[in-house]
């Protein structure tokens, strides 16, 4: 419903005079001579005289009415004076038309305003632009572009205001899938927090979607039993199939191991970083668990360094930057330790580094290198908390380098 | 800015740099101060014959503990040319480091001669020159003689003292600075 006329302008004769107990017949738009109700209330529970008589100021009553209405204006005396038709409400506007600002929109309207598209929230919304409103009035209507082929997507009854549930049907099958969210997010994947620890990853989990683990050492996670994915999955057939992600949040092993009835195909360790995998049901009792990672393969975490650090080794030594590097030990010209904040796992790493002198004078010539030591001379095994290392000239001396850069790789 | 320092197990110095982020100093020195450790190298007096015929003097045992302190990166020297004679001077209230000035002598002494090596060495061949082409070589009679008096003023120096001085002080009384 909307309201019809407005209560506070007043309504004048051709004197200019308001039209003190003038008439307002409402009839259905188009016709002269079928009425059609109006009435005092937005509820539309208090059904208006028809005509409507205006009070003695030229006010007109509240006048609510849903639809299109052939309206005209008489004298006190039944002179017309007057006729308007259409008169309406916003249920007369088309579905997402300009906003205006004299119509009075009741909830649910649709409008467009500054290129986006608003629903109203009130009735008798009026001279409430959208666009600069604060939600009291409009909220802006968001498209939701959902593209299938063979599945359709239709929210289920078990839908509740902070919840969302989906589930797509397949032709000849029973196959399901449901997401829930919480607090209004609207979330496919749910993501379970695994300990740091060997775990089962249930049918139920796996469906949901998504884990994350930070693991201190390699872990292995088990998958549920096939009988027990395809029994989560309500009667899955032949070819369905889902995915689900590790999150692997550290430098440690995360391996994907088989149970009865789960066959695996492809790489099942991830490791710093995270892999998609597809569960696909094969029959009535086995499925297949595939690596499906699309594009270049994946960093290898033994690509990246796992500790590197810039510092200047004259005056004040200082470091610049540094990653996984705690600090630097200065033990003497050129005597450097370089210590991890994370300890290397093995002591197999590469050293790699480069110094630069601080000065062209002095004994050697300007070449300067990096030459890295185990825990205590150079014959000795690296140490997993520290390296260390000496800058020196190309005469084998020993120098303080104004910029010296350590990286290492490993494990 | 802090810096974690200890005497190692050579009696230098070593200085711990944290890495920017770093603000517990005590937590940093737990990772990187070394735990106390067994060192052989006190003389015992004793001497044995080791496999290849050698003499040696049996050493004993010492447990070196590795104390250290956090202190304000202002008190580290800029100086750096004394570094691998730098020591921890605790005989004050302030963490301090200085330098022994017998070792700062013998230290720079031992850098005088080895530069005075290479410019003997150029001078050799300019009197080989000098030989060949019959040239005059009072010249070069004295810069050889001023380049063999190039420690003496050094060695003259009554630097005696056997105590840690302030790494600023020696440098300027050796000419470092």
């Amino acid at each position: 419903m909307s309201r019809l006329i407005d209560s506070f302008e007043q309504i004048l004769d051709g004197s200019g005079d308001p039209l003190a107990l003038g008439l307002l017949d409402f009839f259905v738009s188009g016709s002269s001579s079928t009425r059609k109700k109006t009435y005092a209330d937005a509820a539309e529970t208090i059904e208006n005289t028809n005509p409507v008589v205006v009070g003695g100021d030229g006010r007109c009553p509240n006048v609510f009415g849903t639809g299109t209405y052939n309206v005209i204006l008489r004298t006190s005396a039944g002179v017309q004076l007057l006729a308007r038709d259409p008169v309406g409400g916003s249920d007369s506007l088309t579905f997402g038309a300009d906003w205006v600002a004299s119509t009075s929109y009741s909830a649910t309207d649709q409008v467009r305003d500054d290129g986006n598209y608003w629903q109203s929230v009130t009735n008798l919304n009026q001279g409430n632009q959208p666009s600069l409103n604060d939600g009291s009035n409009w909220l802006k209507t968001d498209f939701l572009n959902i593209t299938v082929n063979t599945l359709a997507i239709a929210a289920l009854s078990t839908a509740t205001t902070n919840s969302l549930a989906l589930k797509y049907d397949k032709t000849g099958g029973a196959l399901s899938g449901q997401a829930t969210s919480t607090a209004g997010d609207f979330n496919i994947v749910t993501n379970t927090a695994l300990s740091n620890a060997a775990a089962t990853l249930t049918a139920a989990q796996l469906i949901g979607g998504e884990f994350t683990i930070t693991p201190t050492v390699a872990r292995i996670q088990t998958l549920d039993t096939a009988a027990n994915i395809i029994s989560a999955l309500a009667g899955s057939v032949t070819g369905s199939n889902f995915t689900f992600t590790i999150v692997n949040l550290a430098a440690f092993d995360v391996t994907i191991a088989t149970a009865a009835g789960v066959t695996l195909v492809g790489n099942m360790v991830v490791n710093n970083g995270s892999a998609t995998f597809r569960v696909r049901c094969l029959n009535s009792s086995t499925v297949s668990v595939t690596r499906v990672e699309s594009g270049s393969a994946p960093v290898d975490n033994l690509q990246l360094a796992k500790a590197w650090v810039n510092f200047n080794g004259t005056g004040t030594v200082a470091i610049r930057s540094a990653f996984n590097v705690s600090s630097i030990t200065d033990n003497g010209v050129g005597d450097y330790r370089v210590n991890f904040t994370t300890a290397m796992a093995d002591v197999n790493y590469s050293v790699s580094g480069s110094a630069m002198r601080a000065s062209s004078s002095g004994s050697g010539s300007a070449g300067s290198y990096i030459t890295p030591q185990g825990s205590s001379t150079y014959s000795d095994s690296f140490n997993v908390s520290f390296v260390k290392i000496f800058s020196k000239l190309d005469n084998a001396a020993q120098d303080d380098a104004i910029s010296v850069s350590i990286q290492i790789f490993g494990n | 800015m802090k810096r974690i320092i200890y005497k190692n197990e050579n009696g230098k110095i070593s200085i711990v740099v944290p890495s920017p982020h770093i603000t517990d100093y005590e937590e940093l020195a737990k990772s990187t101060v070394p735990s106390p450790k067994t060192i052989w190298d006190v003389p015992t007096g004793t001497f044995d014959i080791d496999e290849n015929g050698d003499q040696f003097e049996v050493m004993a045992s010492r447990v070196h503990v590795f104390d250290f302190e956090i202190v304000d990166v202002s008190t580290i020297p800029e100086d750096r040319s004394l570094r691998n004679i730098w020591q921890h001077d605790t005989t004050t209230s302030l963490a301090k480091i200085g330098v022994n000035m017998i070792e700062a002598k013998d230290l720079i002494l031992s850098e005088v001669r080895a530069k005075r090596d290479i410019a003997l060495k150029v001078l050799d061949k300019k009197y080989a020159i000098a030989s060949r082409t019959g040239a005059e070589t009072s010249v070069l009679d004295k810069e050889r003689a001023k380049l063999l008096d190039a420690t003496e003023a050094l060695k003259a120096l009554d630097l005696n003292t056997d105590g840690i001085v302030a790494v600023e002080e020696v440098s300027k009384m050796l000419g470092v600075k």
